[in-house]
């Protein structure tokens, strides 16, 4: 076979691969491709500064081993497989905590605002589920600062020149080319069921088109506004990953419900409250009666209960984000415990108290965030307590993605498993997959995750690229036009669903969806509500399938977007209830396979078989816990 | 900020509504159990939305205002109001109608998506708490951004921001992934820094500029706040002249009319005007070397 070039298909067509989405995962993806010397194409609903990643106010955990306590990356490691219940694969997680040194270092250089120590090096503080002091932090809004570095040094590359192997300019191409405003529908496959591209609505003028690209990358985030009052924007949706998963995308662990577990309940959403604040020492108390209506400042300390302190003897108000729920639900739900109304009514919420630190310390650190929850709250967190509860943040698995180790563990950095769907040519990397967390993630992770996974991605999908024996551009026009005219089609049913006045309001039909999931499929679960609510769900996608819409407008039509999107987000709720049904059914510990169905739902897989780059493969629900197992044991 | 012919006089009493008014406004179709706003006790109050609209960019014909009427509820934000529009699109007159087109993402001030005219004034939606700016039950005026170009309703086309970011060349020109040497950066040095990376691309400090718009090339305070930030970053400093050259050049610092508008009304408290003038300072100190030392 002539080899292919890097750069040019033979029809002379520059190669890109795409790059679906622009929080961090896909900018750090789209980063590392370029770096690598691939061209990209990235495709995203709106800019990088709307990506959920920019709500992250969690910091960075890096084991620098400056704070003298003898840190290492093996420490960070130990500790991330633990909180996440070891419920994940221990060879990537080792690799994350081992990169990230360098990925702390990477991000100052860019330019994310860091908090110093006095000899100008980065300062490291506490954060969940650890005693060390390995998170570095920009105040409360380091998701916001890490979003900004990798968007502008993505624009870097959108302003350079694609240079080929002579070292001659391609005129009119520059490493990155940006589509804002396009959301993908679909995964455009070939005859033989390999991803070449992808199919994209633009928003603005509502055309379809089809992308070709050598392989495509989704980092299309979380799935959690599927769940009423949850931590999330409106962005998380799971669709693009579900249109994945009925193409034949494996998902792994849906089941894993995250937790916040200090969350403001606003009018709009619950509002997170970063562990930063536990780790400058704010505190968690439940008055001792659940009944006592005195406001919180007023209520003695020796009313108080500091439950997490009492609970945790080690790590106290930094238990992990699972622990820490677990317990205020424990005592919300079992002991009738929380915080009265005016009325007496006993609402689900504690205190998180942090009326004993200076302000000073807590305005440089905290400052936006705590402003921003004065105005939503009408309460002054400097000087009262303010009410916090767990809520629902999103689902830790995702879509299953692969990984190769060699026998001693040590990822093999340029195979094109690392990172790939069980769909050839299909990578994903962040929270739209499930690599990394588990059953829980520490909130340390959560930035140092998205930019890792999406480093190991691009390099995965270099890989995959360099073994094509063609490039998609190379495809008969007949793949993208028959992909182009599906997607079409499917957009024309569902507008016209949306002009029979007799429907559910696509706007009310989420409401109920989110509810019931909220309400049935929280961290309370049992057989026969799983099984109501799997029917009712049915039910649901069948309403939301001919939802209502009273919006006819034929160019930028939000209405036709939240159709398609609902539809999405009942679709991962069918993923995620018969994944929460099957762990119910037998606890053994094992990663939850999922295949798509026909019906439109999902089934248990013990394994699945696929292909990646030529091989042979098969997905296996076995954990890979070579390293260490619960209770110690090796 | 907005047209000669957007600007509203006082609203009347009588568009207060009273109790009478939420059966009919209510759809038979609402079924959420959540979100069904419930009649308060007594009588509910209804807040009234006087709503600029608009189909399309291009067909300025259908720009006309409506008025909309939905339950007060404790804490409900601007985003609130319009959510409970999007799920019941009747306007106050009882007719069905389109949904009101407006963007929002994150819902906790982060994305600066929600960005639109409350009152007059450029703010962040989710940010805008009802009972703050309808205390005595006036009609809350929302409009878009006029500013920037509109796509429909309250969306607006904010993508020239991104092109002034491009145009400063707003990034740290780093070296390969390889070197990953740490740098050093005082505590104080952080926290200027600190301050004034804040920015979420929400275009109100754009809005309030008189002399930003479509009538002209002037980048703004958002991008040069951006050369200023990336200007001070130990490796961003080293790359310093190329972004100093991109803002004294066309559309740059020279378009600075010294209004001031646009720190009065940035959401995240960027000391805007502090980082023009310093862009000013090097920008002078800049050109005084080059016809010294040629």
């Amino acid at each position: 076979m002539a080899k292919t070039s890097p750069l040019k298909s033979e029809r002379g067509k520059l190669r890109r691969v795409i790059v679906v989405g622009s929080g961090v995962a896909g900018l750090s993806t789209t980063l590392a491709l370029c770096e690598a010397g691939v061209a990209v194409l990235l495709i995203s609903l709106g800019p990088s500064s709307r990506a959920a990643s920019a709500c992250l106010q969690s910091g960075m955990s890096a084991a620098l081993g400056l704070d003298g306590s003898g840190d290492s990356p093996q420490n960070h490691f130990e500790e991330s497989v633990e909180a996440g219940r070891f419920l994940a694969n221990q060879p990537p997680v080792q690799a994350m905590t081992r990169a990230a040194p360098g990925i702390l270092e990477r991000l100052q250089r860019m330019g994310v605002p860091f908090e110093r120590t006095t000899e100008g090096r980065v300062a490291q503080g506490g954060s969940d589920g650890t005693a060390a002091q390995r998170t570095a932090y920009a105040g409360s809004t380091t998701g916001l600062h890490v979003v900004s570095a990798l968007s502008e040094q993505v624009r870097r590359w959108e302003a350079k020149d694609v240079v080929d192997e002579h070292g001659v300019e391609v005129p009119g191409e520059t490493m990155v080319h940006r589509l804002e405003g396009w959301e993908v529908v679909q995964v455009v496959l070939d005859d033989n069921g390999v991803a070449v591209g992808v199919a994209a609505q633009e928003l603005r003028t509502l055309r379809i088109k089809a992308h070709a690209g050598d392989a495509v990358c989704l980092a299309t985030g979380g799935v959690g506004h599927v769940f009423s009052r949850s931590t999330a924007g409106t962005r998380q949706t799971g669709t693009a990953a579900l249109a994945a998963h009925r193409q034949g995308a494996a998902m792994a662990n849906m089941d894993l419900l995250h937790v916040h577990p200090t969350a403001f309940p606003a009018a709009d959403k619950a509002r997170a409250v970063g562990e930063k604040a536990r780790a400058l020492g704010g505190r968690i108390w439940l008055p001792r009666e659940a009944a006592d209506k005195r406001a919180g400042v007023e209520i003695p300390e020796k009313e108080r209960d500091y439950i997490l302190e009492r609970r945790f003897a080690e790590l106290g108000n930094l238990a992990s984000g699972w622990d820490a729920a677990t317990t205020l639900v424990e005592a919300f739900v079992d002991k009738g415990r929380g915080i009265a109304d005016s009325d007496g009514a006993v609402q689900p919420l504690a205190y998180l108290d942090l009326t004993h630190l200076r302000r000073s310390e807590l305005s440089r650190s905290l400052g936006p965030l705590l402003d921003s929850l004065a105005r939503a709250s009408g309460i002054d967190p400097y000087s009262q307590p303010i009410r916090v509860g767990p809520a629902p943040a999103g689902i830790h698995g995702g879509l299953w993605v692969d990984f190769e180790a060699t026998e001693s563990g040590e990822l093999v950095e340029e195979s094109p498993r690392n990172h790939a769907t069980t769909i050839p040519g299909l990578y994903a990397a962040g929270d739209v997959e499930y690599g990394y967390e588990g059953g829980c993630r520490l909130e340390g992770d959560a930035l140092l995750r998205l930019v890792h996974a999406g480093r190991m991605a691009a390099a995965g999908m270099a890989a995959y690229r360099s073994a094509l024996a063609r490039s998609a551009l190379d495809l008969p026009s007949s793949v993208f036009d028959s992909a182009q005219n599906a997607a079409d089609d499917e957009f024309s049913a569902m507008v016209s669903a949306g002009k029979t006045p007799d429907g559910d309001s696509v706007h009310s039909l989420h409401a109920d969806l989110a509810t019931a999931m909220c309400n049935d499929c929280g961290l309370r679960r049992d057989p026969a509500t799983l099984d109501r609510l799997l029917e009712e769900l049915v039910s649901l996608d069948d309403r939301a399938s001919s939802a209502h819409f009273p919006d006819g407008s034929t160019s930028f039509n939000p209405c036709t977007q939240a159709a398609r999107h609902l539809k999405g987000m009942v679709g991962i709720a069918r993923v995620v209830a018969a994944a929460a049904k099957a762990r119910l059914a037998d606890e053994t510990r094992r990663t939850i396979l999922l295949v798509a169905d026909e019906d439109g739902g999902s089934r248990i897989a013990p394994e699945v078989e696929y292909e990646c780059a030529g091989r042979p493969l098969t997905a296996s629900s076995a954990i890979d816990s070579r390293f260490f197992q619960p209770g110690g044991a090796s | 900020m907005a047209d000669e012919d957007d600007i509203e006089p006082e609203e009347s009493e009588e568009e207060a509504a009273t109790g009478d008014d939420v059966d009919a406004s209510e759809p038979a179709r609402e079924k959420s159990k959540e979100t069904a706003p419930a009649p308060m006790p007594g009588g509910s109050e209804l807040v009234t939305l006087k709503i600029r609209r608009q189909d399309e960019g291009a067909r300025p014909e259908s720009k006309r205002w409506e008025e909309f009427e939905v339950p007060r509820s404790p804490g409900m934000t601007v985003v609130t109001a319009l959510n409970a529009i999007r799920r019941a699109p009747k306007n106050k007159a009882g007719t069905d109608v389109a949904p009101v087109a407006f963007e929002a993402t994150c819902l906790e001030e982060v994305c600066g998506g929600c960005t639109m005219l409350v009152n007059g004034k450029p703010r962040l939606a989710c940010a805008t708490l009802i009972d703050e700016v309808s205390p005595k039950a006036q009609a809350v005026v929302l409009q878009p951004l006029s500013s920037f170009l509109l796509v429909r309703d309250l969306v607006v086309d904010r993508s020239r921001m991104q092109e002034s970011l491009r145009k400063v060349e707003a990034w740290v020109a780093i070296d390969a992934a390889s070197s990953d040497e740490p740098t050093r950066q005082s505590q104080t040095d952080q926290r200027v820094a600190y301050e004034r990376s804040q920015c979420i691309d929400c275009g109100a400090c754009l809005e309030a500029c008189p002399q930003f718009g479509p009538h002209s090339d002037f980048i703004g305070a958002a991008a040069l706040n951006e050369v200023e930030r990336l200007g001070r970053h130990p490796v961003g400093g080293l790359s310093n002249g190329r972004r100093l050259d991109a803002a004294m050049g066309p559309g740059g610092i020279s378009g600075c009319g010294k209004a001031q508008n646009c720190v009065e009304v940035c959401p995240r408290k960027i000391p805007l005007t502090e980082s023009i003038a310093a862009v000013g300072r090097s920008a002078t100190r800049r050109l005084l070397k080059d016809w010294i030392f040629g």
